[in-house]
């Protein structure tokens, strides 16, 4: 195989590193949200009489605000809240630990299968590659250039794709479900969750795209020191 | 528009396929130029149903239900296998060896 052929191994690394940082972070985002010495939930969704007062004082009013940017509201339901806030302190604590509890269930729940389901997609490909070898090693070389160029050139839009569809469903059931909110919480969640996805997918674009240029110049200026040196 | 999308990305795909197996460094001289594009070109006519695949995924994730999704993930891995041996050793093959004979 020509140097030119080779190029595209080194694309492929500076990918798996991205998804490598993306993997840890999803994986510490996770475990923080998990982990026991994370602090109990708070009903986010307040009284009606408690919302006037907690707002004259002010510090009463900005502390609600951030505990609404910290928790997703999905999990709140009105009748949670209004049963925590309704008791004492421990029927309070026993709220929190079954909300908890819903809540680890939940996200086991849907990240299992979603879990199998990557693995699986894989071995659709291993496969594919397991029969292309019998082909030859040009076929098998031809090929995985080709996947590796659909692979980069799909990440750039079926990413933001798939996590705008991801959001804009999860925000709008989580709108059904929480419907206690204000008009302007729902909208503000919701351009949160968009602004969010688009952002991260401009991001893995532009690192795709300047990782690669730089990359080829590289290459291309080593290649072309090679053949004055010939 | 939304319509359009999966439209679009196979025309991107098929026309353009040469420069984009160009760009990740295989040249027009090498012999991984055609077969490259051959399979780049057969790919492309999959990717409005991997779209549609993608953003149904994304809404039942965002639903909550990852489930199904698996569940016909599962059977496309299984037809996958079942049907690759097919599709390379008799399609692939037969338009592969006519490039050859043309190149």
């Amino acid at each position: 195989m020509s140097s030119r052929g080779a190029r595209f191994f080194f694309v492929a690394p500076a990918m798996r590193w991205a998804g490598l940082v993306g993997a840890a972070l999803c994986l510490i985002r996770g475990a923080t949200a998990l982990s026991p010495l994370s602090p109990p939930l708070r009903p986010l969704v307040p009284t009606t009489a408690a919302a006037p007062s907690s707002r004259a004082v002010g510090t009463g009013a900005s502390e609600h605000v951030v505990s609404c940017r910290r928790r997703p509201a999905r999990f709140v339901t009105q009748s949670q809240a209004a049963s925590t806030v309704g008791g004492g302190e421990p029927k309070d604590a026993d709220a929190d630990a079954a909300l908890k509890r819903g809540l680890d269930r939940e996200f086991v729940g849907i990240s299992l299968p979603a879990f199998v389901q990557f693995a699986a997609e894989p071995l659709a490909s291993l496969v594919d590659t397991m029969y292309l070898g019998r082909l030859g090693a040009t076929a098998l070389g031809a090929a995985g250039v080709a996947i590796s160029a659909q692979y980069s050139v799909s990440k750039l839009y079926n990413d933001p794709l798939l996590r705008t569809s991801i959001s804009l469903v999860a925000s709008g059931a989580g709108k059904a479900q929480a419907s206690g909110m204000s008009e302007a919480a729902k909208k503000e969640e919701l351009s949160q969750a968009v602004t969010s996805a688009l952002l991260l997918a401009t991001l893995v674009g532009i690192v795709q795209v300047r990782g690669g240029r730089r990359l080829r110049a590289k290459l291309r200026a080593s290649t072309a020191c090679c053949h004055t040196r010939a | 528009m939304r319509h359009a999308w999966p439209a679009a990305q196979a025309s991107v795909y098929t026309v353009a396929c040469g420069p984009i197996i160009q760009t990740m460094g295989v040249s027009v001289t090498s012999e991984m130029y055609a077969p490259a594009v051959s399979y780049l070109s057969i790919k492309a006519l999959g990717t409005p149903a991997a779209t549609m695949w993608l953003v149904v995924n994304g809404i039942f994730r965002g639903l909550g239900d990852t489930i199904t999704p698996l569940k016909w993930a599962l059977v496309f891995t299984g037809l996958n296998a079942l049907l690759v041996p097919f599709f390379i050793f008799t399609l692939v093959v037969l338009c592969w060896e006519r490039l050859s004979v043309r190149v």
